[in-house]
């Protein structure tokens, strides 16, 4: 664990509260400082606001999805090239593609075990673009 | 032959026979008698005999039809009567040069009339001028010449040769001429072998004449010699074989007189001309048996003839009684009547058969001699000229005539009849009579054109039919079969009307027929504007029965609407049926006609079917929509199902993530929690684990159902994936004491690593589960031909028999699972078989109770530029 991860500021966006406080407190554990969201257009505004370095983004959110933030969040130059992972209960392939497609650079499918989502989280905050394994 | 002979001239026959052979023997006897009385007796029996004669002859000219046969004994007949007269002449005034001159100009006409006969017998009926001509003209002229110059030497003399023996000579050399021309016409025309004879006769007795001149002579006096007498009888004997001939020249019809009779009727007229022949040769004076010789044969061979003709006549007769016997029985039986009739305008009839009656009502007798019913007085007025015209172009080209048309019964009823015959043609061209048979083909006439009729419905049906098949919408078809039965029916006026939604009054389709539209647009404006819904109506009414109802005559419904404007526009009797669709009326069609007039109950018969037909479309239609419908539904289903499988994702999975995040969370917390803590959680842990299993299953199965299953085709080796499984399972198979073991050779194949990762996991997790403690698993991989082969085999509680078939069915559970409460969703290999069947493979199985389970997976192995490739590894090593 090094300094700079530790001082990784993570915006967290789900609207379950209770997977929202299992990832803010995993991560917090881990030392990273955790922003939440529990909406798609909050998680935009804080995320502009912000400028986190990196997201976990659910994909099913009230008022704006996943996708959308994301495209939203790529349309402005701040947070054009910040990481983003995203979260998904489907098993449906679509869910990947189109979270690929709309620019995000992780996926990880629920159910996850914590240290799964701690192992993707810390390979692109290295800077490793993972070509997304699940 | 028309008429046999009567008796009276076979009497004729027999009188001439016995006085002619008298009158032969006195002429013999004279030259031994002296005296005028045997002289005059001899005179009396030749006026008797040449009498006889020409009675026979005329009698048998006049009374047989046959002219042409006997006309030729006629002319023998009246050659025997001259020749005779001449000798009465000859003997009753002895020494007279009147006398003489008489009898010799009787006696040169005998041989012309004899030539004539013979000529006419040799052409077979008809006299051959030609041949008379020839022969008989030159004769006379030299008998002529001989008779006059009857004084010896006033001719001859300078020439040396006595005149009368001149005079003969020709005489003999024409008739040796007339023998050989007989045998010529024999040759090329096959004469008869009566001519045959006759010709052979001749020049053999002109031989013995001109070689023994002295016996024309009178007073040469008798010097017979051998050798003359036998060229003589010789020449008789021809003759004679001639008459022979000429009797059985009778038999020309075979059938007239049977082959062993023949002989019989043949030797009296032969041994009487052989007599008469032999009485010949001993008169002194021989030229004079000459004429006897042919009085002779002519009386022999006419006797004969008669004898023949009559017996073949009574023959005949009976012949014809029979004959007319089977024509009556014939007749009755023919099915129709027999007429004969002349060929005139009224068609006169002749004779007509009883049938008659049957088929006209008029009784036959009632056609004969009457002037009141002709045969053209009960032709049907429409059909006599074409068939009298039909008549006369047959009987023009000498055909027979086959032709149907109708008459009209005494009561007036019209019929059909065929009448077929011929005409019987005169010689000269004229038709003499028509003979034919009349059948009432009435009910054969109906049939047929009710077959055409019903033919024509049938097409047209048929039209409809096709039209129902091709239409897409109810429209089309009603319009295509409306047009195709006013074409057929000639209704001037066609309509639709439909139902105004489901349960509504009827109202226009706008759907029209109209042959002249001007004309009937106040009718079609009037239409358009009602519906129809109340019985008073010809639709509405339709509508309340379900059934065809007509309007006979608009003139009894002018309280109505539209009949009125119907008469006005000249439409008097409409007809409507309805269009069925099941038991309810979808449409009404009605047509309008002219005519007034209540439609048959076939058209009535017809026009439902057209109705029922027309129904399926609207049923049809009707089904399509239903159908459109339910695919819509079906649509909105499957969405929601996809909506369902998403949400059963998200709203599972998602509570599933925090208790099982927690949870690690919880239980990485060392030390603060008890063991007995710990041990409660690790259930929790392990159900939590379970749930997301049974979760990800049902969404696996969801996924396959929805055709999502997605497969990637990378190289992979079976072997390594099962490796990798059995090393994973390895701990929950030691925990249950069951012994695992793999044995795995290569097996190379295309293909998804982690599914079939996942196909592995179930069946070995299957058989460590179905195995008892101390029992053991096997798995073997290895490669076969084109496959990758995966035998999953255990010692366990088995499969019974009857379970197997259902093994592969989601949620089924096997009765022994059950029983020793396994648990399972019944998903395992429903997931394994849908994975093996998305690698285009196949799962089989082989079960004992008790004894064990293998399950076998076959799978297509690499792609087949692989195994060329691997090739020439092979040949290397």
């Amino acid at each position: 664990m090094t300094a700079t991860e530790s001082q990784a500021r993570i915006l967290v966006a789900d609207d379950d509260e209770d997977i929202l406080n299992l990832v803010a407190l995993t991560l917090e554990r881990e030392g990273y400082a955790v922003l939440r969201a529990r909406d798609g257009a909050e998680a935009v505004d804080v995320a502009l606001a912000a400028l986190p370095d990196l997201l976990v983004l659910d994909v099913m959110m009230p008022k704006q999805d996943g996708f959308a933030v994301i495209r939203a969040l790529r349309d402005s130059r701040a947070t054009e090239t910040t990481p983003i992972l995203l979260l998904t209960a489907s098993v449906q392939e679509q869910h990947r593609e189109r979270g690929l497609e709309a620019g995000a650079n992780a996926f990880v499918r629920k159910p996850f075990s914590p240290r799964e989502l701690l192992g993707e989280i810390r390979r692109l905050l290295d800077g490793i673009r993972s070509v997304p394994a699940t | 032959v028309r008429r046999a002979l009567t008796p009276s001239p076979r009497l004729a026959l027999i009188a001439f026979a016995v006085i002619g052979g008298a009158a032969v023997a006195f002429q013999v006897a004279a030259p031994f008698t002296t005296g005028a009385t045997s002289g005059r007796l001899a005179a009396a029996a030749w006026i008797a005999a040449a009498t006889a004669s020409l009675a026979t002859g005329l009698v048998v000219t006049l009374l047989t039809s046959d002219r042409g046969l006997y006309g030729a004994w006629s002319l023998w007949c009246a050659a025997a009567f001259v020749w005779m007269t001449g000798a009465v002449i000859h003997f009753a005034v002895p020494h007279s040069s009147t006398g003489d001159l008489v009898a010799d100009v009787l006696w040169c006409a005998f041989p012309v009339l004899a030539i004539a006969s013979i000529a006419r017998d040799t052409t077979k009926g008809s006299l051959s001028l030609g041949l008379f001509l020839v022969d008989a003209l030159p004769l006379v002229l030299f008998l002529t010449l001989a008779l006059r110059l009857d004084e010896p030497g006033e001719l001859a003399a300078p020439l040396g040769i006595d005149t009368e023996y001149l005079a003969f000579a020709i005489l003999y050399l024409l008739l040796a001429l007339v023998g050989l021309q007989m045998l010529w016409l024999e040759k090329s025309k096959r004469g008869t072998p009566n001519i045959w004879g006759f010709g052979m006769a001749q020049p053999v007795l002109a031989a013995a004449a001109l070689l023994w001149p002295e016996h024309w002579h009178e007073n040469a006096g008798p010097a017979p010699t051998t050798f003359r007498d036998a060229l003589w009888t010789i020449g008789f004997l021809l003759a004679a074989w001639t008459g022979v001939a000429r009797a059985r020249r009778a038999n020309d019809a075979p059938e007239l007189l049977p082959l062993d009779d023949s002989l019989r009727r043949i030797v009296p007229p032969a041994a009487g001309t052989i007599g008469i022949a032999i009485l010949a040769l001993s008169v002194p004076q021989r030229y004079e048996a000459i004429p006897l010789l042919f009085v002779g044969i002519s009386v022999g061979c006419l006797a004969a003839r008669a004898l023949v003709v009559q017996r073949a006549g009574s023959r005949v007769q009976a012949r014809l009684r029979e004959n007319e016997r089977k024509f009556r029985t014939l007749v009755d039986n023919i099915p129709g009547a027999v007429y004969r009739c002349a060929f005139d305008p009224d068609w006169t009839i002749e004779y007509v058969s009883d049938d008659i009656e049957a088929i006209t009502g008029y009784p036959a007798s009632g056609f004969l001699g009457s002037r009141e019913t002709t045969w053209r007085t009960i032709e049907h007025p429409d059909d006599a000229d074409a068939f009298a015209e039909h008549i006369r172009a047959c009987l023009g080209a000498r055909k027979p005539f086959d032709y149907v048309y109708r008459i009209v019964r005494a009561e007036g009823e019209i019929r059909w009849v065929q009448d077929r015959g011929q005409a019987v043609y005169a010689p000269n061209g004229r038709v003499r009579w028509i003979d034919g048979i009349l059948l009432d083909v009435t009910d054969h006439r109906r049939a047929e054109e009710h077959a055409a009729r019903q033919s024509r419905l049938l097409e047209l049906l048929q039209t409809v039919a096709v039209a129902a098949n091709e239409a897409r919408r109810n429209e089309d078809a009603l319009r295509v079969s409306l047009e195709a039965i006013c074409a057929h029916t000639r209704w001037p006026v066609g309509h639709v009307l439909l139902r105004e939604g489901r349960d509504g009054p009827l109202v226009s389709a706008g759907i029209w027929h109209l042959d002249e539209p001007d004309r009937y647009e106040a009718f079609r404006a009037a239409s358009e504007e009602l519906s129809f819904q109340d019985d008073d109506t010809l639709p509405g009414d339709v509508l309340a029965s379900g059934e065809p109802d007509w309007i006979a005559s608009v003139e009894d419904h002018l309280d109505a609407v539209r009949p009125v404007i119907a008469l006005e526009a000249g439409l008097r009797s409409a007809l409507a049926f309805p269009v069925l669709a099941g038991s309810e009326v979808a449409a009404v069609l009605e047509f309008w006609a002219a005519e007034p007039g209540a439609p048959s109950p076939e058209t009535l018969e017809f026009m439902a079917n057209i109705g029922k037909v027309l129904g399926r479309v609207f049923e049809r239609t009707r089904a399509e929509r239903f159908l459109a419908e339910q695919n819509e539904s079906l649509r909105e289903l499957d969405r929601l199902k996809d909506e369902f499988v998403s949400l059963v994702s998200h709203e599972l999975r998602t509570p599933l993530t925090s208790i099982r995040g927690y949870l690690e969370l919880a239980l990485e917390d060392v030390g603060t929690l008890t063991s007995d803590q710990r041990e409660y959680l690790a259930v929790v842990q392990r159900n939590s684990e379970r749930l997301l299993r049974l979760v990800g299953d049902l969404l696996f199965v969801a996924q396959v159902d929805a055709g999502r299953l997605q497969i990637d085709h990378e190289p992979a080796d079976l072997a390594a994936i099962a490796r990798e499984s059995v090393q994973g399972a390895e701990p929950v198979a030691a925990g249950r004491g069951v012994g695992l073991s793999i044995e795995a050779g290569p097996a190379p194949l295309d293909g998804d690593a982690a599914r079939l990762a996942q196909l592995v996991d179930n069946l070995v997790s299957n058989a460590i589960k179905f195995t008892e403690p101390g029992g053991t698993v096997t798995v073997r991989v290895r490669a076969e031909a084109d496959a990758a082969v995966l035998e999953v085999s255990d010692s366990g509680i088995g499969i019974p028999a009857e379970e197997q078939e259902q093994l592969f069915e989601r949620f089924f559970r096997s009765s022994n699972a059950r029983r020793a409460a396994i648990q399972g969703t019944g998903l395992g290999l429903v997931i394994v078989r849908a994975i093996a069947d998305a690698h285009g493979g196949a799962v089989s199985m082989e079960s004992a109770e008790h004894v064990g389970t293998t399950f076998r997976v076959e799978l297509p192995a690499r792609l087949p530029q692989t195994d060329v490739e691997s090739a020439p590894m092979r040949e290397v090593a």
